[in-house]
């Protein structure tokens, strides 16, 4: 199967239908499949088959979808390459994925030069097709299955760098999500996230059902407020930051039309749920959405009630908790169903090798606990993501560039809650040994920024005697504990 | 360096990767050019944090605080003046 052919087969009963509306213009579903044919024309014109795989390097905008759908009409697949990454960030994806060609937003492309073998050739108003230097080869078994997307993810060393999914596996994950979200071609969703990060569970979804997006420009309160209520918005994707910017919103704008407000990316702070209520009227719906599985858990009935809750599992999954603490009733959250990851990247390990480890379940290394109305609570992520304003990475990734500074002999970079954006980097450095004079804060800020994206750099650096690890050595990244008195003297 | 010099030389070099829109300059207004998404505001307000020790409130990020270089300025020095002098805040 191909996701292209679902987006056709909508196009086709709706092609007046709008589907993308942004502040400077509007595509219907006719408009779009032009578009698409289009670019899919001048891809295979350039050589694009079966089998590439296509880095993309492009902001949010109508083109970024025009050209993820034209990647698969020409039965290749998607990498995509943030464009808030720093430079050295971007190359990195290009050493770990093997990418055939490269499509860049023109005036960005000086950001991957360093990964282009040649020029690039303008193939649209503002896109560049560029082929890359091939750092690896693709793994034995990668085109079998049929990939749509590869998504880069920089975990610790030793653990799995990129998540493969197929076309089948998207589409499960859209159907199993829509038991619960109920899509349809009356629903306007406001889009805030980055389309480099969310676009199985969501922008496919939206495509595939005959929904209309509506691209905010901007994430300040107002400007989502006055997109929402222009287009009578059905439904938000967004993170925290996204409903606490709104939720300060001073006016009286109302959102009757809203009927889902989803979070994710992050946990949810209780005040913001709050505030977002008493400014609207509405509640948010949390939800627990995981690289490898999915959209398996979405609060869509007890918003209120149920507040810190991320609902309950969809008819599609199943979940176990694998004990860890059975007074307190917190588990591992363990589930299968439809969908599951296809295959992790480098090193190469397919589904039925990931699940065997667990009987056929996969082990999220979350904990949670199930109330006794089948409702999931998050309570520990045992996956060491840091969400900036929705803008997700592992500590590791910094860790590596702290430690690259000569007077630092290791690091440790963990979450720290911050009412604004949800969460922010905070990091523990040791000295390295002989160093007498120590850099300051903001030498070690302006080091970091020449090989970080900004929202990565940690917002405080504290020097200490020694990293806290646990009795096997692993480090310790829990806030709390870490800035407990007698922890931070260097 | 002024905090617009400073400014605008990281949105050229970060955000516009060295390539300056034809009118930019250091009064343009960043959110009607659209300069200034979703992903920039992070990124700004990590960096201005950072950058100047200051903090910025969930009711500070507006668009007549974020809208131009003169005005990110003006928000800046405020809670400059509000961290020398916390009485006055």
């Amino acid at each position: 199967m191909n996701l292209l052919d679902l987006f056709l087969a909508t196009a086709e009963q709706q092609p007046g239908h709008p589907l993308i509306i942004t502040a400077r213009d509007e595509y219907t579903y006719g408009d779009f499949k032009l578009l698409v044919d289009g670019l899919v024309g001048k891809l295979k014109a350039q050589g694009v088959k079966p089998g590439d795989c296509i880095g993309l390097h492009y902001p949010n905008s109508p083109e970024y979808i025009g050209l993820v759908y034209a990647i698969w009409g020409c039965g290749a697949c998607v990498t995509p390459i943030p464009v808030e990454l720093n430079p050295q960030e971007k190359r990195q994806i290009f050493q770990h994925i093997a990418i055939d060609a490269l499509l860049s937003k023109t005036n960005i492309i000086a950001d991957v030069a360093a990964v282009q073998t040649g020029e690039g050739i303008i193939i649209s108003e503002q896109t560049a097709f560029a082929r890359c230097i091939k750092y690896l080869e693709k793994p034995a078994g990668f085109t079998r299955l049929n990939p749509a997307f590869v998504r880069f993810t920089s975990g610790t060393t030793g653990t799995s760098k990129g998540v493969v999914l197929s076309h089948e596996t998207v589409y499960e994950r859209i159907q199993a999500a829509n038991d619960g979200l109920h899509l349809d071609s009356n629903d306007r969703i406001v889009w805030l996230l980055s389309m480099a990060y969310h676009f199985t569970v969501s922008i496919v979804a939206y495509l595939t059902y005959g929904c209309t997006i509506l691209l905010a420009p901007n994430a300040f309160g107002s400007t989502v407020i006055q997109l929402a209520a222009k287009h009578k918005a059905t439904l938000t994707y967004a993170a925290p930051l996204h409903y606490n910017l709104m939720a300060q919103d001073q006016g009286s704008q109302a959102l009757p039309d809203l009927r889902l407000a989803i979070v994710t990316t992050a946990a949810l702070d209780p005040a913001v749920a709050e505030a977002f209520y008493q400014r609207f009227q509405i509640p948010l719906n949390e939800t627990y959405g995981i690289i490898e599985v999915g959209l398996p858990c979405m609060n869509l009935d007890k918003p209120r009630e149920k507040r810190g809750s991320v609902g309950k599992l969809l008819p599609a999954y199943e979940a176990r908790l694998h004990t860890i603490d059975q007074a307190a009733g917190l588990g591992e959250i363990q589930l299968r169903g439809k969908g599951l990851i296809d295959a992790y990247y480098e090193p190469w390990q397919e589904r039925h090798e990931i699940l065997q480890k667990n009987g056929g379940w996969f082990a999220t290394g979350d904990l949670g606990e199930i109330d006794e109305e089948a409702y999931l609570h998050i309570r520990g992520r045992s996956k060491e993501v840091i969400s900036v304003g929705g803008m997700k990475f592992f500590p590791q990734t910094v860790e590596a560039v702290l430690e690259s500074h000569p007077a630092i002999q290791e690091a440790c970079v963990f979450r720290y809650p911050d009412e604004r954006l949800g969460e922010i980097p905070h990091a523990h450095v040791v000295k390295t040994p002989g160093i007498h004079e120590l850099p300051s804060p903001k030498d070690i800020t302006a080091f970091c920024a020449e090989h970080l994206a900004e929202h990565k750099i940690p917002a405080q650096i504290t020097f200490v005697d020694r990293l806290l690890r646990t009795a096997s050595g692993k480090l310790i990244r829990n806030a709390s504990q870490l800035q407990a008195p007698g922890n931070m003297n260097a | 360096m002024s905090i617009q010099d400073e400014l605008y030389q990281l949105i050229i070099k970060r955000y516009l990767m060295g390539r300056i829109p034809d009118g930019f300059d250091k009064n343009s207004n960043l959110i009607d050019s659209g300069i200034l998404d979703s992903f920039m505001l992070v990124g700004l307000v990590s960096h201005i944090e950072k950058q100047y020790g200051v903090k910025f409130g969930s009711g500070d990020i507006v668009t007549e605080n974020f809208n131009s270089l003169p005005a990110l300025e003006a928000i800046i020095q405020q809670k400059l003046q509000q961290k020398e002098n916390p009485d006055e805040a």
